[in-house]
């Protein structure tokens, strides 16, 4: 575990990132502790600028820009945190068995997997959140249902790469029964690849319900990012910052979580140690 | 007359490359391997040795014939049984990082070969860290493979391959990994192992000399056959099919005079 | 052969520096061939026999090789550092290599004919590919039809061919061959030392075999060099080195490589590990796994002592040689 830590420590970006993504939680922690004002509050400030007042400005509305901005990582942070943790989920399953087993499973998989993967995600997305309702279980289940495949595919070819190795072999010669070494010898030597693809999901999810709230196909009570970027648009030259601030918060945090999946999934390796 | 300890019989193993295509790696082989023996089974590659050596273990299934341990039929018994059974043959392989779990310390590795034997306690591992030479066995506990040199490495996965207790050990190349200057002191274990604790071997290897300096018996592999088979001076002596003579004529002769080298000596 | 030699490596020292460590890979190396001669190179991993190879045509990772002190001269010509576009003068003619594993040479998705015929067309312009390509084929002991196969087609004997008929392709003065066998059986590998041994008579060519193999390196060699942790430790004559190896390093080698056993039965080895290259080091680097180690062995590397006119050795055991400099830090001169 040390090891880990020290091997990860050696990432410089990948360690600002998860300050970074450390720091988010943190606010959305504080917030459910001690909510302040609420981001729905009207006020007669109506579009001003970046001020003493408020921070960040006011939109079209006097709502407080800042204000919406630390409310809305909670819905981005559960929605990728969530998604990304279903679809490594159903992924690594799947693939390691595809994986490990071959055969009539694995072909069944590489099918259906590249029928997930064809169909163009956003309009499904939002074929889906039509015919069900906005909701962010809903678009949990979306992003989940099309991401999984590549995780399935990153742990399926790592897991045929281990299958044909001595080790396996030699604890088979142990008498270990074929579940167990899967379970036991194979996938833990596999995850590394499928976690950093994990990471990457969550940035993955964070944009597509920002690109969802943005087209106006979430809920219109719950406070986005993507959500406060449609409304901002419209304003988008004679009020920056309801852009800008939005749009930041979102390129960052989907930044933030690459450079961790990068840093993650070479400090789990043992064996990049150093050069 | 006890049935020796590995036997195999008029085994056949055939690989499909595709569709069209397959290779036959082993033809109609028969060998037996008594208690305690050590019998080398030489050959080039491509000669079906490895092979052969998976058939012994049971990780593979002959297309046809039949491997015997103690008498036993391998593919015959019900899976439980089978597990029980194939603790008897334990493997080194040729590639001491590739037989190692590289997240599995030392101590779990040799926890796990000696839970097969119900006796999977630390002392018994750093036991057996120290009679593969690797003292203080304390300080080789929770290396992984990777904090290891090559030497080290083969010495771990040696002593896994007695944790259970085995009968026969397969030995697939163990010498080819391990640079000239280590392999002395490999070949000094494996010679203590073999006569302290009467372990038979299956030493697959394509370098005559170490089948010269260990092996009771020694086959020789040809494309998927045994074409020469008999006790170990004979056959490196006084080969008899055309084969083993050209096999043994290729090896480069030191032209050392063993006078000069026996002065100054190094540590043995 | 009297003039100035193919190849001379002058008090090479060589490392790798990354940003983690240093490592030595070679330290002080003096190293010469002469024309039509066939020199051997021993050592094991750590011995830094592979990155003189690599050096002497300046494949070494340009990031974090560097060549710290000595010169390494290629027909006269100074080429130690040398920009990439010079490389092209030297690489292939008059200097050639093959290496160890022919199929990760080879490009893949190419016809081995095609890939002599790169070599050709690179080296003599002009002339009349096929039937040249034709003519290298028969030299190297291949059908002509081969000449279609893809590298993957072929076996591993024939794949050390086809890298030895791009190899020849320009007549080089000097082929490098680097562990060229060590994929291959036993058989071929027979036949291709075979085929190096004539195939340096035909073209006068001159050969640095370089291997861990003393059986392969007495068989094919008129001299040999003996290398431990990036130092030559023992050089001269195949025949003198073999009748009286002086160093306990190359001793103990020929003991490993013959399998010999002592009165009780037990192999003949060598003690300890191969040697750790990062960090400093002073004196002999086989100090640690010597049976015959002295206080001072510790302490500095002592100099080339001439055993015979042709045959030196760099230990204790015979006197401090000539040169003997102190070993310094940063291992430049030691």
């Amino acid at each position: 575990m040390r090891e880990f830590w020290l091997r990860f420590a050696s990432h410089r970006y990948g360690v600002a990132a998860g300050f970074y993504v450390l720091v988010l939680i943190l606010l959305m922690l504080m917030l459910e502790v001690a909510p302040g004002s609420d981001p729905h509050d009207i006020t007669s400030a109506v579009m001003q600028p970046p001020s003493a007042a408020h921070t960040l400005g006011t939109d079209e509305l006097g709502r407080d820009v800042l204000l919406g901005i630390l409310h809305g990582i909670r819905v981005s942070l559960s929605v990728g945190f969530a998604a990304a943790f279903g679809a490594t989920a159903i992924g690594v399953v799947v693939g390691a068995m595809a994986g490990f087993y071959g055969g009539v499973l694995d072909l069944i998989f590489m099918r259906v997997s590249e029928v997930f993967q064809v169909v163009p995600s956003f309009i499904l997305a939002a074929l889906i959140v039509a015919l069900s309702g906005p909701g962010l279980p809903q678009v949990v289940a979306v992003i989940s249902l099309l991401a999984w495949p590549q995780v399935a595919r990153l742990m399926r070819g790592e897991v045929m790469r281990l299958k044909h190795m001595e080790f396996v072999d030699a604890i088979r010669c142990l008498g270990t029964r074929e579940f167990k070494i899967l379970a036991g010898e194979i996938i833990p030597n596999a995850l590394a690849p499928a976690l950093a693809a994990g990471s990457l999901i969550v940035g993955q999810a964070i944009l597509l319900e920002a690109a969802l709230s943005f087209f106006g196909l979430s809920s219109a009570e719950i406070i986005s990012w993507g959500r406060m970027l449609n409304s901002g648009q419209r304003f988008l030259f004679n009020a920056w910052w309801l852009s800008v601030f939005p749009g930041a918060a979102i390129f960052l945090t989907v930044l933030a979580f690459n450079l961790l999946g990068d840093a993650l999934g070479s400090a789990l390796n043992p064996r990049t140690a150093s050069t | 007359m006890t049935a020796p300890l590995l036997e195999l019989k008029d085994v056949s193993k055939t690989f499909r490359r595709s569709r069209t295509e397959s290779v036959v790696a082993v033809c109609s082989v028969n060998l037996h391997v008594a208690a305690g023996e050590t019998v080398a089974l030489v050959g080039e590659s491509g000669s079906g040795k490895s092979t052969l050596g998976r058939l012994a273990l049971g990780l593979l299934a002959p297309d046809s014939g039949s491997v015997f341990i103690a008498g036993r039929p391998l593919h015959q018994l019900a899976a439980a049984e089978l597990r029980r059974l194939r603790v008897e043959m334990q493997p080194i392989f040729q590639d001491a990082a590739a037989a190692l779990n590289p997240r599995r310390s030392a101590r779990g590795h040799l926890l796990q070969a000696l839970a097969v034997r119900g006796a999977a306690k630390e002392a018994e591992a750093i036991a057996l860290l120290e009679s593969v030479g690797l003292r203080p066995g304390h300080d080789y506990l929770h290396r992984l493979p990777h904090e290891l040199s090559g030497g080290q490495r083969q010495r771990l996965t040696i002593a896994r391959a007695l944790a259970s207790q085995p009968s026969l050990i397969v030995a697939d190349e163990p010498l080819s990994g391990a640079d000239v200057s280590i392999r002395g002191q490999i070949l000094n274990l494996l010679l203590d192992i073999k006569q302290q604790r009467a372990i038979a071997y299956l030493l697959i290897t394509h370098d005559i000399s170490v089948a010269r300096a260990f092996a009771d018996r020694v086959a020789v592999m040809m494309m998927g056959r045994i074409v020469e088979t008999g006790p170990a001076e004979r056959v490196l002596r006084q080969p008899e099919h055309a084969y083993t003579r050209r096999l043994l004529g290729a090896v480069p002769v030191l032209p050392c005079r063993s006078a000069a080298t026996a002065g100054a000596r190094p540590k043995a | 052969m009297n003039g100035p030699p193919l190849l001379d490596i002058v008090d090479v020292s060589l490392s790798y520096r990354t940003r983690r460590r240093v490592v030595h890979a070679l330290r002080a190396v003096n190293l010469s061939v002469a024309e039509g001669e066939a020199v051997g190179l021993v050592g094991e991993s750590g011995s830094g026999k592979s990155t003189i190879a690599r050096a002497v045509l300046g494949l070494t990772p340009a990031q974090i090789a560097r060549i710290e002190s000595g010169s390494i001269r290629v027909l006269g010509r100074d080429v130690t550092h040398l920009g990439e576009d010079d490389w092209v003068e030297v690489r292939g003619q008059p200097v050639a290599i093959v290496f160890q594993d022919p199929l990760s040479y080879l490009n893949p998705v190419m016809r081995v004919g095609r890939q002599i015929a790169e070599s050709v067309e690179r080296h003599t312009p002009g002339l009349a590919v096929d039937s040249r390509v034709r003519e290298l084929l028969e030299q190297v002991k291949l059908p002509a039809t081969c000449a279609v196969s893809y590298p993957h087609e072929l076996s591993g004997g024939m794949r050390q061919r086809v890298l030895l008929a791009i190899a020849i392709a320009c007549r080089p003065k000097l082929l490098i061959a680097d562990e060229p066998t060590t994929a291959l059986d036993v058989t071929t590998q027979a036949e291709i030392l075979a085929l190096l041994k004539e195939l340096r008579t035909q073209l006068n060519m001159a050969m640095l075999l370089i291997s861990h193999d003393l059986g392969i390196v007495a068989s094919a060699c008129d001299r040999i060099y003996v290398m431990y942790a990036g130092r030559t430790i023992e050089w001269g004559r195949t025949a003198s080195i073999f009748e009286a190896p002086a160093h306990p390093y190359t001793i103990g080698l020929m003991h490993a490589a013959q399998a010999d056993r002592d009165r009780d039965g037990r192999f003949v080895t060598i003690a300890g590990e191969p040697p750790n290259l990062t960090g400093l080091q002073t004196g002999c680097p086989f100090a640690a796994r010597c049976s015959r180690a002295m206080p001072q062995c510790t302490e500095l590397m002592p100099g080339p002592v001439g055993l015979q006119p042709q045959h030196s050795v760099r230990c204790w055991l015979y006197g401090a040689g000539q040169s003997a400099a102190v070993a310094t830090c940063n291992g430049a001169r030691s």
